[in-house]
């Protein structure tokens, strides 16, 4: 479980430093096309205003030159055709330039002065700046002989009346009036162009953020996939080791256990049937396990029972055998099958080798940790030599060692030590508290 | 009707039972006794000489084959091996018995490997067969390594690694090991054939010495040599001898 724990620990590193570059990329995407954004307004803007310093100037400039008011509306409509936007060029009076009074349509009757050939229409203010800026800007510079010499400020007009005024010309006028133009240029292309922008960014947001959810989502299937594969290869290895085991069930007990079952039936029926119910009963729990790979200590016990039950038969007075468990072990899970090759092996190297046979003890006790105790006592007989050990068939305990460790990694040992006429394997699972609420 | 006399060992009582019961309508099998461990096996082998042997290849202590390489050649009855399991059949068919058995034992196999120990003894009633049972001594391929002895009702293993060497004395070959001398049911005839001869070497006409046990080798002139073994007994060789003894100690 640590073993699943720390992996799973590192994929969720990696998502998060994933994540991170995500998002890092998109601050990054983000200003670059706010960048864009703001350059291509400012174009725009820049490109509109030379545009209109041009119109100004081609087509107000021979008007001013020669105030030809009546002609003014005409050119104007003509440009803002030619130019397919609004244009709307308001005559403005203003008084000791202070207060401006807007008149709305070019009034037919207002006779410009023809002495004031002095003043002159500078735009300077068209070079750099956006227009929305005007009222923080350069105001229009005008040479007045009969005022000072200063330039009109921004600040020196009511602008609240000038709400849409995008620029301001004077033009002159008769003794206290003067006369200016008042150019409104609609900004609904800006408008356009930037809320085109603005879409365009939106849309660019949009698919970044469709293209992040993509990639979350496939990470996170990803992730999904990689966690089932590495719990389905787990469990798998572990059906694969519980097949193993499975299939190692010696047979020269099976074969054993049936001449000894075929040596009582006409005499010893009784026996003869018990020891089949015994066989049928092992069998059928050996291919139970198939399910999970996991069950109660209960029912590996009564595996067990049934197999020292067999050999006991086969070897009789060969073969004695107890069993203790804590109640309170006999609902505890366990891999199937994790015990019964060590009673096995005790039979087979404990018993089957010694002409006496000797006795196997089973002990199983729950405390802070699951102590499960597999011995076999030889009953030496001075008279007659024990067979050599058998070289071990290591492949059981081995089995053994590696589905331990696949379920509870360091939590679990497999020990074995020789006793004064025989010998112990043990198993000890500790913390126990985490194992019980493993739901598999 | 050729009757044989026969000893059967196996050490679970039901499978004696088993084999007893099936053995019951075989008039030519006299059922003299059963053993229950290899040792009591060879020693009734070796005292009631019985013309076959119904054995056991599991056992413990000795393995049925481990088993019959403990019996000399000339009291080597016929062979019939069971098995629980066929892992042992291609061993017991390399070798010369007359049949091998799988338990659960059927009547119907027990009855053919029955006749065909009838069709052997009828062979070996002609003159020209000169081959004696004993023959079958090849039984099993193996040398022999490890040495049955008795002494009283106590039986022992002595393998080959604690024998210093054998040696005959009067009518009796003995095997000395761990600072006793035992007797041992071979010639040395018969062990010489039977031995590992990367392991044991003849050093005298009444020695054999175990190769790893010889700690020196001394000339003492006229060709002879005086070999001082590992627990310190000196032996020696006679001139016959000596070129065998230094090639094979070289």
């Amino acid at each position: 479980m640590s073993r699943m724990k720390s992996k799973n620990y590192n994929y969720y590193r990696w998502i998060g430093l994933i994540v991170l570059l995500v998002v890092l990329g998109n601050v990054v995407l983000s200003s670059y096309y706010l960048k864009q954004f703001e350059d291509s307004l400012i174009q725009t803007i820049q490109h509109q205003g030379v545009l209109l310093s041009q119109t100004l100037e081609t087509a107000l400039g021979p008007f001013l030159n020669r105030y030809d008011i009546k002609g003014l509306n005409e050119r104007i409509n003509h440009l803002a055709e030619a130019r397919n936007q609004d244009i709307e060029i308001n005559i403005v009076r203003y008084e000791d330039h202070r207060s401006i009074i807007i008149a709305s349509n070019i009034p037919e009757n207002i006779e410009p002065a023809s002495n004031d050939e002095h003043l002159k229409l500078k735009l300077a203010i068209l070079e750099q700046k956006p227009i929305i800026n005007i009222e923080a800007d350069h105001g229009l510079e005008i040479e007045d002989p009969n005022d000072t010499e200063r330039p009109i400020q921004p600040g020196d007009f009511d602008f609240h009346a000038l709400k849409f005024v995008d620029i301001m010309a004077p033009i002159g006028g008769h003794g206290d009036y003067k006369f200016g133009i008042n150019i409104k240029l609609s900004l609904d292309p800006l408008e356009a162009k930037k809320t085109e922008m603005i879409n365009r960014n939106i849309i660019a947001m949009s698919i970044e953020i469709i293209i992040i959810l993509i990639g979350l989502s496939v990470l996170t299937l990803l992730l999904i996939r990689e966690r089932s594969n590495v719990f389905l290869s787990q469990s798998s290895k572990l059906q694969a080791e519980l097949k193993a085991l499975q299939a190692q069930v010696n047979p020269h007990f099976l074969f054993n256990a049936l001449n000894t079952l075929s040596s009582h039936i006409k005499d010893q029926p009784d026996l003869a049937e018990q020891l089949t119910l015994s066989l049928s009963d092992l069998y059928r729990k050996i291919l139970s396990t198939t399910n999970n790979g996991f069950w109660v200590i209960d029912e590996e016990i009564s595996l067990i029972t049934s197999y020292l039950n067999i050999e006991s038969m086969r070897l009789q007075d060969r073969l004695i055998y107890s069993i203790h468990v804590d109640d309170k072990a006999k609902k505890f899970k366990i891999p199937c099958l994790i015990i019964f090759p060590l009673v096995e092996n005790a039979v087979k190297h404990g018993i089957n080798r010694f002409i006496k046979g000797g006795r196997i003890t089973l002990d199983i006790r729950l405390k802070d940790e699951l102590m499960i105790s597999v011995s076999d006592q030889s009953m030496v007989d001075n008279n007659f030599p024990a067979a050599h050990p058998v070289p071990g068939e290591k492949k059981g305990v081995e089995n053994i060692k590696r589905r331990l460790s696949l379920v509870y990694g360091n939590r679990a040992a497999l020990f074995f030590q020789s006793t004064q006429s025989g010998a112990q394997s043990k198993i000890q699972i500790s913390d126990i508290l985490g194992q019980k609420s493993n739901s598999w | 009707m050729k009757i044989f006399r026969t000893i059967l060992v196996d050490d679970e009582p039901p499978a004696r039972k088993r084999l007893r019961a099936l053995l019951t309508p075989f008039n030519e099998i006299e059922l003299i006794r059963e053993a229950d461990n290899p040792f009591t096996c060879i020693d009734m082998v070796l005292t009631l000489k019985p013309d076959l042997l119904f054995l056991d290849i599991q056992m413990p202590g000795l393995n049925g084959f481990e088993m019959i390489r403990q019996i000399p050649s000339k009291y080597l009855p016929m062979i019939i091996f069971v098995t629980a399991y066929d892992q042992y059949a291609l061993k017991a068919f390399e070798s010369l018995s007359v049949d091998y058995l799988l338990k659960p034992i059927r009547s119907g196999d027990l009855e053919k490997a029955i006749s065909k120990l009838n069709l052997l003894e009828h062979r070996f009633q002609y003159p020209e067969s000169e081959l004696p049972k004993g023959q079958m001594s090849q039984i099993e391929p193996g040398f022999l390594n490890r040495f049955v002895l008795k002494y009283g009702r106590k039986w022992e293993v002595v393998e080959e690694d604690e024998v210093i060497y054998f040696f005959a004395e009067e009518k009796y070959c003995y095997l000395r090991a761990n600072g006793k001398d035992s007797v041992i049911n071979f010639t040395l005839q018969e062990l010489e054939e039977k031995l590992d001869p990367a392991s044991f070497v003849r050093g005298h006409r009444s020695f054999i010495l175990s190769r790893r046990q010889v700690r020196r080798l001394k000339s003492i002139g006229s060709g002879r040599l005086e070999i001082e073994m590992s627990d310190g007994t000196i032996v020696k060789s006679s001139r016959s001898y000596l070129q065998i003894i230094k090639n094979a100690l070289a």
